[in-house]
């Protein structure tokens, strides 16, 4: 599991295709592609450039004005799952 | 707006491989709801089979079809999927493309992901379903082994030995996943894909990446002219997403037509260049320009004519378009063994095709004499 605070980016491994239903991704240890919809692709496209799984969730929270508590731990388990299978690498 | 629950489908789905290709309309918008569901099922059908459903989600995105709400979660999820096909591909393309690569195999990578990379505004409009490599003659065999090796089984085997590394187009190979890598020598079967000048394949060179790695592909020009060979000799009736490529590279990526043709002649293949520019503006029902009007008035060779019917009639075939390749080999010696390799072949390869070496012998023969014939 990734601090808040680890400064994290999308892997140039990752092969991925986005389109109107989302975006798929095949990271290094997936099995299959990963289909990443509505919070989850937004997440992936802010992982686009280095950042913090703290900025992200601020900044998602602000753009729903949404509970940041709330957003914050969602916005956790899908940065960890991503980690998990090398999606995302940490600096 | 047009209902297409009208019974001409076969303009449907042209009206949906033309998408983003030309200005629409708002009374070119086609409505998908006015389907019935017998209608419906069927064009669904066909956007898959023609490999249409990206350019069908992305004519729904952009407002060029209107959907009920199931019709449009029925072509997103297809479009999800197509999608993730292509990354599956993408990843065994890696793989194959490393081994080849360390091998000292100087492989390019055709069709499918190179074409979805480089020729489109966006890969994800641009469904594949294999994976195409091209490899010098000389490292067809080691190729194949590399391939074999790594779990993937032939379809059918060598004509004859060494009929692959001198004549053939090239090989199919499929793995127990069900994934497929056609492997080959040439960009066509038959008297088009002999007069290929084969090492301007690998002369001129692009990059494109997948993941971090470079892939090496063929030049534009060449990515046009085999898009052209594939339009116009792959099947009968074409596919519409390989008449999509042509028009796709023409009029967005602007290739040079004038030195593709210059090329096209020197590989006595403008006839082929011309078919397939004029079934795609026919069927895309796209507005006439120089490489149409050219398309239109070409008047090709006997040579030409011949060898196109290999491709084009009725009774087209493996055999037909083989047979019809001899007048493009070179010399006597290399007619000789082409038709010696042709008309005994090996016991695998008969096995795979044809039930015995008669039938295989009277397929052969037959195809021979029309082709001949027709001279």
């Amino acid at each position: 599991m990734a601090k808040a605070s680890a400064v994290i980016k999308q892997s140039p491994e990752v092969i991925s295709r986005a389109g109107p239903f989302g975006v798929v991704i095949l990271a290094p240890r997936d099995i299959e592609p990963r289909l990443l919809e509505g919070s989850a692709r937004l997440v992936w496209d802010l992982l686009s450039d280095w950042s913090t799984t703290e900025n992200i969730a601020e900044s998602l929270a602000e753009l729903f004005g949404a509970d940041h508590e709330v957003v914050a731990r969602d916005v956790e388990m899908v940065i960890n799952e991503l980690i998990a299978t090398e999606a995302i690498v940490v600096s | 707006m047009t209902s297409l629950g009208s019974p001409d489908q076969f303009s449907n789905l042209n009206f949906v491989a033309g998408v983003g290709l030309r200005e629409i309309s708002e009374y070119e918008i086609r409505d998908l709801e006015g389907m019935s569901e017998v209608e419906w099922t069927q064009f669904h059908r066909e956007l898959l089979l023609e490999r249409l459903v990206p350019l069908a989600a992305y004519a729904l995105d952009r407002g060029a079809l209107t959907a009920s709400e199931i019709q449009r979660t029925q072509v997103t999820q297809d479009h999800s999927r197509s999608m993730s096909l292509a990354l599956v591909l993408e990843r065994r393309l890696l793989e194959v493309y490393s081994e080849m690569t360390f091998a000292g195999i100087d492989v390019r990578v055709l069709k499918g992901s190179a074409v979805a990379r480089l020729d489109y505004p966006d890969p994800s409009w641009r469904a594949f379903g294999d994976v195409d490599l091209l490899v010098p003659a000389d490292s067809f065999a080691a190729a194949s082994e590399i391939l074999t090796a790594a779990g993937a089984r032939r379809r059918f085997a060598e004509v004859s030995k060494g009929f692959d590394s001198r004549f053939g187009k090239g090989a199919c190979f499929t793995y127990a996943d069900g994934l497929q890598v056609d492997l080959h020598r040439s960009i066509a079967e038959g008297p088009f894909g002999l007069t290929v000048d084969l090492s301007s394949l690998f002369n001129d060179v692009e990059e494109f990446e997948i993941g971090e790695l470079n892939l090496r592909t063929i030049s534009r020009q060449h990515r046009f002219l085999h898009a052209c060979f594939h339009a116009a000799l792959g099947d009968v009736s074409p596919r519409l997403v390989a008449l999509r490529d042509v028009a796709e590279m023409l009029l967005i990526k602007k290739v040079n037509f004038s030195d593709a043709v210059v090329t096209a002649r020197a590989w006595r293949a403008e006839v082929v260049i011309a078919r397939a520019i004029a079934l795609a503006w026919q069927r895309l029902d796209l507005p006439p320009n120089d490489a149409s009007a050219w398309a239109d008035t070409y008047s090709p060779s006997g040579y030409e004519e011949r060898a196109l019917r290999a491709y084009t009639s009725e009774n087209r075939s493996y055999a037909t378009q083989v047979a019809a390749g001899v007048t493009a080999v070179p010399g006597i010696t290399g007619k000789l063994a082409y038709m010696r390799a042709l008309l005994l072949p090996s016991r695998q390869h008969i096995s795979g095709r044809d039930s015995s070496y008669w039938a295989r012998f009277r397929r052969g023969a037959a195809a021979l004499h029309q082709s001949r014939s027709s001279q």
